[in-house]
């Protein structure tokens, strides 16, 4: 009878503690748990091997998740991200099922007609390029063409885009970076852009070298990236969005595409991929309203206006 | 992570053990950073303390800290294990007395005696050890692992792979402990066909109690722990584009999320620069492959390194000597000057100018160094064409010539506590190397280096240019403080250096192991007094260092050669006593004589 009632004590405590542990384990607003309802279900051995860049593995994530109806921190194990160069890579060598990236660099484009494969491509979210600048500044808007003479060096002070009398300081990103790429492609190409900003930077070797300064929102700052970045950093109450052509980034603007800088995200496959492959089904599924939400959940915009 | 751990393994029944760990284990993914709700930013341990507080200097710990060797299953390493390389040479019968899974690993966890409170001993050595034996066969979470190794990776036992345990700092009653862990599997994805996953765990310890510290204890009541840190945090990712996916100048971490902030159980080592942050597996929103990036931030006032968990008065260990001391390293630099340029019309001559240092260098003290740029470049224009031949410039100019040179100018300041050092440095080299010409001749060569201190204790004031002297309590003997001292440092780095001999004596006499032969005990000690008083006799100037008193003694390798005969340099360990008297560690002087622990 002791036995049988030490033994019971034991089992109501680990009872106790498991469920405790549970509840410990209630998701927060980043890790959110698989949706058990989901329409497209896999397991680890029949779950598409998926790889994508840096920046949207937050989404393919989570996607896996539900998919495989596990807690994020264990499908984030079954989903690779070997960053934009490295994904295109393996997809091309057969290595990888699909990807999920921004549209293919020419160099990326140009491995893929080398190796004779075509890509398959399904816009699935939608980004945005937006510029900010310290909240105290007083403009709220530019136009593409202000913008554009902001960083061709001929307008140089904030006075003459209805602003303070403050020098303008046109921070820009590195060369090859996404977003300096975003800059020649949405606003100015690299041969018309002014030279950057430059600062002092301890380079790899212990030496230090001249190297594009970085955004420190001065009064007088100006610096870009991308809205799923800006929106929730810890430090955006200190800055401002700027309305481009007189809109302003939002959710709903860049959803619905009225926000002139957009910039889609993609899913893609070999085009070879067969018709009743089941990656193929997971393409239908970014683009349904649960793939759709998938991404409000993973903090993105989705490509599709309500 | 740590104590999730321990909690499954109180449990008795083994089926439901494993269910709970799973459970804990997948709970760390319930909050970003590996978060768990139950702790906070709240401050738990020790006294309230309000900024400014940061990190005076640092008080050594008593303890005595030894190391463990074990093999891959946590079995003690026998001392014989030969190394891959003599494991290969073996014979088959010889091989099969190893374990080829131990011959490319190696292990190890450190453990720490000299704490008054037996049992509190008792309990850090139980942490440090498991610390290490529950990573010796883990496969962190990492984003992607599995889909490249599989479900159940074994780590490749032919390459090498490690868990070891460090310490990285080791005073003022905390003991802060990494554990680095690499391992290597096959992959079925990268071209290599092997992965490499390496990951550090972390042990912070409060010596007074045996508890862990949490990041918030390491601050100031009046602070706000978590904002300071994410801001710390949110600064280097904008520094570094750590937004973008690249690689560039000057960057520190990558994200793939927007940050939102650290969670109180952030993992983290204390070092002598300040708290590292490490981002790895509990840190998804970071992007960091099969490994981790950490980032340092310095110490500052709003730290509580120091009185949280020390005080002067109360002795925590067996070993009650008083403790040695030493500072912080400032690694925050700024860069004010760094100009590459030929010279006037001289396109043959180069110079490179740099100012650069810490950002706590007063106007005064950075307007000094700036000027010492400009007015050596002047003097390096005017010594050049004085000493350049017109012939060989007009011959140069014509054609018909070569001449060449270079210089470098620099101005560097460190802090170090409340004091800055300034060094200043000069090299010129001009020289004609007219080939097929037997001419070929410097034609100017000046190097030239020397220091200032400065005590910033100024209240705002210009700072306070030190001398020796004013760095000892008034009345102290401080000639005869340092004569022992270099004595000290070259006798104790011998000891450290020299092998044990035959009879278990560690090393031999400092100055004197290679010349005794012939002469008596009295002569050398005779001329070793010599040797120290010469150098004594000939510093030109002196630094504060982190650890040590730094002495700048000028022609220190004639004066060895005049009083040994011999040149330092064609000696072993020759010179490397000129070094060590000329670098006295902190521990070799009793500390109450120096004032510069007195803030």
């Amino acid at each position: 009878m002791r036995k049988k009632k030490v033994l019971g004590i034991i089992c109501m405590l680990l009872i106790v503690l498991t469920g405790f542990s549970v509840a410990g384990c209630a998701p927060q607003e980043d890790e959110k748990s698989p949706d058990k309802t989901a329409s497209l279900t896999f397991t680890t051995e029949t779950l598409p091997l998926i790889d994508g860049a840096t920046a949207l593995a937050p989404y393919y994530e989570l996607m896996a998740s539900k998919m495989l109806g596990m807690e994020l921190e264990e499908a984030r194990q079954w989903v690779l991200c070997s960053k934009t160069d490295g994904a295109y890579e393996n997809l091309i060598h057969d290595k990888v099922d699909m990807i999920f990236c921004s549209m293919p660099s020419e160099e990326q484009q140009a491995m893929a007609d080398e190796a004779g494969v075509e890509f398959e491509m399904v816009p699935f979210l939608n980004g945005g390029f937006v510029f900010f600048v310290n909240k105290e500044n007083p403009v709220d808007s530019l136009t593409i063409q202000q913008l554009h003479d902001i960083y061709a060096g001929k307008i140089t002070n904030w006075s003459e885009v209805g602003g303070d009398d403050t020098e303008i300081i046109p921070y820009q990103r590195p060369n090859n970076s996404g977003s300096q790429t975003g800059m020649y492609h949405y606003i100015i190409p690299e041969n018309e852009i002014m030279e950057a900003p430059t600062e002092m930077k301890i380079a790899e070797m212990g030496g230090i070298v001249d190297a594009v300064a970085s955004y420190d929102n001065a009064a007088g700052a100006i610096g870009y990236s991308y809205y799923y970045y800006v929106t929730s950093m810890h430090y955006t109450d200190q800055i401002k969005l700027l309305e481009i052509d007189g809109v302003a980034p939002s959710d709903e603007t860049i959803a619905d595409g009225t926000y002139p800088l957009i910039n889609p995200s993609y899913a893609i496959i070999n085009a070879k991929t067969p018709e009743d492959s089941p990656v193929r089904e997971i393409l239908s599924w970014l683009v349904s309203e649960e793939g759709q939400e998938t991404a409000r959940e993973a903090g993105y915009v989705p490509r599709l206006s309500e | 992570m740590m104590k999730r751990r321990k909690k499954a393994v109180l449990t008795v029944c083994m089926v439901l053990a494993a269910v709970i760990a799973g459970i804990f284990t997948g709970c760390t993914s319930s909050a970003p950073g590996g978060g768990d709700s139950e702790i906070s930013w709240e401050i738990r341990t020790g006294d309230r303390i309000n900024a400014p507080s940061g990190v005076k200097y640092f008080t050594k710990n008593n303890l005595t800290v030894e190391t463990v060797e074990v093999n891959r299953d946590g079995s003690l390493r026998d001392p014989k294990m030969p190394s891959p390389y003599e494991y290969d040479q073996m014979i088959r019968t010889e091989k099969e007395k190893w374990r080829v899974e131990d011959i490319y690993f190696s292990g190890s966890y450190v453990q720490i005696s000299g704490l008054k409170d037996e049992e509190t001993e008792k309990i850090v050595n139980e942490k440090l050890k498991n610390l290490c034996l529950d990573n010796l066969e883990r496969v962190p979470p990492y984003r992607g692992i599995k889909a490249e190794i599989g479900d159940t990776p074994v780590a490749r036992t032919d390459v090498y792979s490690s868990t070891h345990e460090s310490v990285y700092f080791n005073d003022n009653n905390i003991l802060s402990v990494g554990l680095f862990v690499s391992n290597q599997f096959d992959s079925s994805v990268n071209s290599w066909g092997i992965v490499d996953v390496y990951y550090m765990e972390t042990l912070n310890i409060d010596l007074n109690t045996g508890n862990e510290i949490m990041l918030a204890d390491l601050f100031c009541n009046d602070i706000d722990a978590a904002d300071f840190l994410d801001t710390a945090v949110s600064e280097a990712i904008l520094d570094g584009n750590g937004d973008e996916e690249g690689w560039f100048y000057g960057e520190h971490i990558k994200i793939n999320r927007p940050f939102k902030g650290l969670s109180p159980n952030q993992k983290y080592l204390i070092g002598d620069t300040g708290v590292q942050l490490l981002f790895d597996y509990e840190t998804p929103e970071f992007d960091v492959d099969y490994g981790y990036l950490s980032l340092i931030v310095p110490f500052s006032d709003e730290f509580a390194i120091t009185e949280r968990f020390f005080s002067e008065d109360e002795i925590i260990y067996t070993d009650e000597k008083p403790q040695s001391k030493r500072f912080a390293y400032d690694v925050e630099r700024e860069y004010w000057l760094d100009e590459y340029s030929g010279l006037d019309d001289h396109d043959w001559f180069t110079i490179s100018k740099r100012a650069a240092g810490s950002p706590k260098t007063p106007e005064a003290v950075k307007k000094k160094m700036l000027a010492f740029l400009e007015e050596e470049e002047k003097e390096i224009k005017k010594e050049i064409a004085d000493a350049v031949p017109a012939e060989d410039l007009q011959r140069y100019e014509a054609g018909e010539g070569m001449l060449t040179g270079d210089g470098y100018l620099s101005a560097d300041s460190r802090s170090v506590g409340p004091y800055l050092t300034v060094t200043y440095t000069e090299y010129v080299n001009v020289w004609t190397p007219d080939y097929g010409n037997e001419a070929n001749e410097n034609v100017l060569n000046k190097e030239n280096t020397f220091t200032e201190t400065y005590d910033l204790r100024t209240n705002g004031e210009e700072p306070i240019k030190l001398t020796l002297e004013n760095i000892f309590v008034p009345g102290a003997d401080y000639e005869g403080i340092i004569k022992q001292a270099m004595i000290d440092s070259i006798n104790g780095a011998t000891r450290e250096t020299n092998e044990i001999d035959q009879n278990g004596n560690s090393g031999t006499a400092a100055f004197s192991d290679y010349d005794t032969a012939a002469k008596s005990s009295d002569e050398t000690e005779k001329r070793n007094k010599e040797y120290i008083d010469k150098l004594y006799e000939n510093i030109v100037y002196f630094s504060i260092e982190n650890d040590n008193l730094q002495l700048m003694i000028e022609n220190a390798e004639e004066i060895y050669q005049e009083v040994y005969g011999k040149n330092p340099y064609d000696i072993e360990g020759g010179y490397a006593y000129i070094n060590y008297a000329q670098n006295l560690n902190y521990s070799y002087m009793d500390c109450s004589q120096l004032t510069i622990f007195d803030f």
